[in-house]
């Protein structure tokens, strides 16, 4: 009987409660996981946003790979990305396109010049390298694409 | 009451009790956290493969392209150095996403059946001695060195028939009367001579170390040509490049080129009348020279040009100014050239018949080359001179870094070769692969891009893309 007294003393002053010190210790823990849960959402919510921009972004130059790639050959590509960039209704600022040309380096390397095309305008044997940068203006995503152009 | 709660809190059951709680709530965050990482890191991922894989399926088609930009070349290069197993690694196109091109051969076709081809060496000369030896290729007319010197009139034919003795038309005349002194590329380009088609009523020498480039079309020439020195001469577009990227560009930028430039078709063909004549003289110092045709094409269909196809070298022959028709001597029988198309006689005052017959001092093609120097002569197409010699020498200490190849077929009146021949010989007619059929396959470094591509390329440079897939 006594003992039994007893243990229902001490179940009582069990069911107490947490002390105060533990509640700190345990909101100071909570805490420290809890911040980066937040960081986690944060970064998610910015990463997801960042990702559909340069998805985005891509989009708009594999319309551009599409358009230089069907174009007839010519000596400046640079109207296909701005129409590209305008489809997206992004102003045509939002490309930069640079051209150069294929020449023969020593022991059949491949070297490249500067223009898409020599003094004489297009001629059978060019093959042009066309380099388009597209840089969304809302969010400044930024991808650059090299496109090789010939008769092929 | 404040001693009991300070005695009472560190019983055993309480200890631990904020350990547990922090672990269960890890647990429980870790279930977010964890998939919301995934997400994180597969729209990450997929937003880079998206983006690299249009950056590398763009790289394996430059690759193709590159690789088709001198397809002459290709043809050479991937047809003697690669097989269906074996690859050819081409050059990398340089651009920021690395990728490897490789070439493979898989198939290659010879430009017409063995069986439909016409005599490869003819001699014309009564008793003339017929080629022999290991660097003779293809047949030899069963005429040739014939005591009669009319034999071998019996068996012609003005185009290329199976088994019998080809003997071409002269061109449509080439109007355009040139200086013998060629034309400069500008200092854009890299050092180059040109000469366009025409008609050179003066000698044409070419002996200094900038390179010679013929564009593609008929010369007709009444004086020597003469390779001499440390020339490197290319007639005609074709396997052999020249100095320039093509005849388009010669005729655009040659500086102060003619309006009429006369290019026609691919390769050249060279016609001797009078005295013209080609000689490689190796008695000029120098320590290299190179003489390479690229074979002539041209319509079938065109019948002014016609008879010039697949042919190097033709002389005029007969005796027009002297009143005769025909070259008749004891041992020499020559029927007088025709103009293609119509087969009328040609006007002696355009076309002078050559001068330089058999027996005489000077052959009219006279390849010497009796130093030391580095030499290749390549004639790929026909050579007709049938009223003239073809002489080749080498000294004996002389024979090693010499190549000479006219394999095209050859129709002349006599053969005279040195004791001694070059290291690298061959004459006759080679029936060539005209057309080759690669595999081109091209990996872009990053996301498993590849294409492959299956490729018909001619030896003049004509290719066709037969089928281009790609594997992302």
């Amino acid at each position: 009987m006594k003992q039994a007294r007893r243990r229902l003393r001490r179940g009582t002053a069990d069911d107490g409660g947490f002390s105060y010190v533990e509640l700190v210790v345990a909101v100071v823990v909570l805490g420290i996981i809890v911040v980066p849960v937040f960081d986690v959402f944060t970064s998610v919510i910015a990463g997801s946003s960042k990702a559909t921009a340069a998805v985005e972004v891509d989009l708009v130059m594999q319309s551009v790979a599409d358009r230089v790639n069907r174009a007839e050959m010519g000596c400046d590509y640079t109207p296909y990305a701005e129409a590209a960039a305008e489809m997206a209704g992004w102003p045509a600022s939002a490309t930069t396109v640079s051209h150069m040309r294929y020449a023969a380096g020593a022991g059949g390397t491949v070297t490249w010049i500067a223009g898409a095309c020599p003094a004489g305008g297009v001629n059978v044997t060019l093959v042009q390298l066309v380099q388009v940068s597209m840089t969304d203006p809302d969010t400044g995503a930024t991808r650059t694409l090299q496109v090789v152009k010939s008769d092929v | 009451m404040c001693d009991d709660v300070t005695t009472r809190r560190p019983t055993r059951e309480d200890e631990g009790a904020a350990l547990v709680m922090v672990l269960v709530l890890m647990m429980i965050a870790s279930f977010i956290i964890l998939p919301l990482s995934g997400y994180v890191a597969a729209v990450g991922k997929q937003r880079t493969a998206t983006a690299d894989k249009l950056s590398s399926a763009e790289a394996t088609k430059a690759a193709l392209r590159v690789a088709l930009v001198e397809p002459a070349t290709l043809f050479s290069e991937c047809g003697t150095k690669s097989t269906g197993t074996s690859p050819l690694v081409l050059p990398a196109p340089m651009l920021a996403e690395s990728v490897v091109s490789k070439c493979y051969l898989i198939a290659a076709s010879a430009g017409v059946p063995i069986s439909s081809l016409p005599h490869g060496t003819t001699t014309t000369v009564a008793g003339s001695t017929q080629p022999s030896g290991a660097w003779f290729v293809g047949s030899t007319a069963p005429t040739s060195g014939s005591a009669d010197p009319a034999a071998w009139r019996s068996n012609t034919a003005p185009t290329k028939t199976a088994q019998t003795i080809w003997s071409p038309s002269v061109p449509s005349m080439a109007v355009y009367p040139r200086a013998s002194i060629p034309y400069d590329m500008p200092a854009l380009y890299k050092p180059c001579k040109v000469f366009f088609p025409g008609r050179y009523t003066s000698a044409v020498t070419i002996t200094g170390s900038t390179p010679v480039y013929f564009t593609s079309g008929v010369y007709y020439f009444e004086q020597p040509v003469t390779i001499s020195g440390n020339a490197a001469v290319v007639v005609g577009a074709g396997s052999n490049k020249g100095c320039v990227d093509s005849d388009q560009v010669a005729a655009f930028y040659a500086t102060d080129a003619p309006t009429r430039h006369g290019i026609t078709g691919l390769g050249a063909t060279f016609v001797f009348g009078g005295a013209g004549r080609l000689v490689v003289d190796g008695s000029t110092a120098g320590t290299s020279t190179s003489l390479l045709f690229n074979k002539r094409y041209v319509s079938t269909a065109d019948q002014v040009l016609d008879s010039t196809n697949e042919v190097s070298i033709l002389s005029v022959n007969g005796e027009v100014l002297t009143g005769l028709v025909d070259t008749v001597r004891a041992n020499l029988q020559v029927p007088a050239s025709v103009l293609s198309g119509t087969g009328a006689l040609v006007d002696p005052v355009l076309y002078k018949p050559s001068t330089l017959l058999p027996g005489g001092p000077t052959p009219i093609i006279d390849i010497d080359l009796l130093d030391a120097r580095t030499a290749t002569i390549q004639i790929p197409g026909y050579v007709a001179v049938p009223q003239g010699t073809i002489s080749i020498t080498t000294a004996a200490a002389a024979t090693t870094k010499k190549t000479v190849r006219i394999y095209g077929g050859i129709l002349a009146g006599s053969l005279e070769l040195s004791p001694d021949l070059p290291a690298v010989f061959e004459v006759g007619y080679r029936n060539p692969v005209t057309m080759r059929t690669f595999k081109i396959e091209s990996v872009a470094s990053k996301n498993s891009v590849s294409s492959t591509a299956i490729v018909q390329v001619k030896e003049n440079g004509v290719y066709a893309v037969n089928s281009w897939w790609f594997d992302n």
